[in-house]
């Protein structure tokens, strides 16, 4: 399973290029967007399968849901403080686990068409002389703020998404 | 790629953060408040939770028993369910010194479609201002307000660190 941190948030992201037993930097540029765009497919069914079965109320949590391509990971995450427990009225299966039951479902679907991408997009290994490589790139904002999504689960924690929702429900009766 | 994207700067003061005086948890701190500035982004295009939503449309979907399909319906109608598909699609990330926002809805068929969506009332006709729809561009204008709330607010944290440097 792909679980990668399920504590009231979920994150579900998968290393589809660790599946497939390659990094971008074997991989030729149009190889890598190939598997990018079918990683990008994957996401998008995903998407449709957790609208189609995750419960709405006020919809915080489903408009938090995210599934994407990012280079050859399939990111799934939500980082609302409940989504862990999301479940259907009468049923005690949680819902995100479905979600992950389906990712698996859809990724395996579609395995042998990524392997078949990835195997004819190596890289060659040989005799060509390769340039010098580029001295590795500063430390920037990027690499270091990019964790939004762990600064929005650290924001759900100190404030829950009811208070949240009650704050602007009195904002909105001013 | 994407169909709607928004951006914010914030600034050369993260220069000057990173190379004179970083700081882990000042960096942890300063990631929160983005991270509550996406949140509160996402919560007023919701709106109340209700359709058609306040900022961001979110329709209510019905699936045709003879063909499969979805239509949209009245909020409420028996065996609809919410879309939120679009609304779902905002996502967030860092570009150098910007916070960046960006949806990239698509339909089944691949085409995207944010930049399209309309507000409910008025109702939109073709022309697209900016070539955004009403939605995208009220989506806009929440994204500079909650952007420069967090702008200022991460200026006071960098000046209180920089100043006690």
């Amino acid at each position: 399973m792909a679980r990668v941190r399920v504590e009231g948030s979920v994150d579900l992201t998968i290393d589809v290029g660790a599946r497939l037993g390659v990094n971008t930097d074997s991989l030729t540029t149009a190889a890598r967007d190939q598997l990018e765009s079918a990683i990008d497919d994957l996401a998008w069914q995903l998407g449709e399968f957790i609208d189609l079965i995750w419960p709405v109320d006020t919809g915080a949590s489903q408009a938090d849901w995210e599934s994407a391509a990012e280079d050859l990971i399939w990111v799934i995450r939500n980082p609302r403080e409940y989504a862990e427990f999301v479940h259907r009225k009468g049923e005690t299966v949680e819902v995100y686990t479905q979600i992950e039951a389906e990712s698996e479902r859809i990724l395996a679907g579609k395995l042998s068409v990524l392997r078949a991408i990835a195997a004819a997009g190596l890289k060659e290994t040989t005799a060509i002389p390769q340039p010098i490589p580029a001295p590795p790139r500063q430390p920037s904002v990027v690499s270091r703020l990019g964790d939004l999504f762990g600064a929005r689960v650290r924001g759900f924690q100190l404030q829950s998404t009811r208070s949240r929702e009650r704050d602007r429900a009195r904002l909105r009766a001013r | 790629m994407s169909e709607v994207t928004i951006e914010s700067n914030l600034g050369e003061v993260f220069d000057r953060f990173y190379a004179e005086a970083y700081d882990h948890e000042v960096e942890r701190h300063l990631a929160d408040v983005l991270g509550e500035a996406v949140t509160e982004f996402k919560d007023t295009l919701r709106g109340d939770g209700k359709a058609p939503g306040e900022v961001w449309p979110i329709g209510t979907v019905k699936k045709a028993k003879t063909s499969g399909r979805n239509y949209y319906v009245k909020p409420g109608t028996k065996g609809s369910r919410r879309s939120g598909r679009s609304l779902r699609e905002w996502r967030s990330k860092i570009v150098g010194t910007s916070a960046v926002v960006f949806n990239n809805a698509r339909d089944p068929r691949g085409v995207r479609y944010a930049r399209f969506v309309h507000l409910a009332k008025p109702r939109q006709r073709p022309g697209l201002t900016d070539g955004l729809g009403a939605a995208a561009n009220a989506a806009r204008d929440t994204f500079t307000e909650v952007m420069t709330k967090a702008g200022e607010d991460m200026a006071e944290i960098l000046s209180d660190h920089m100043g006690a440097k």
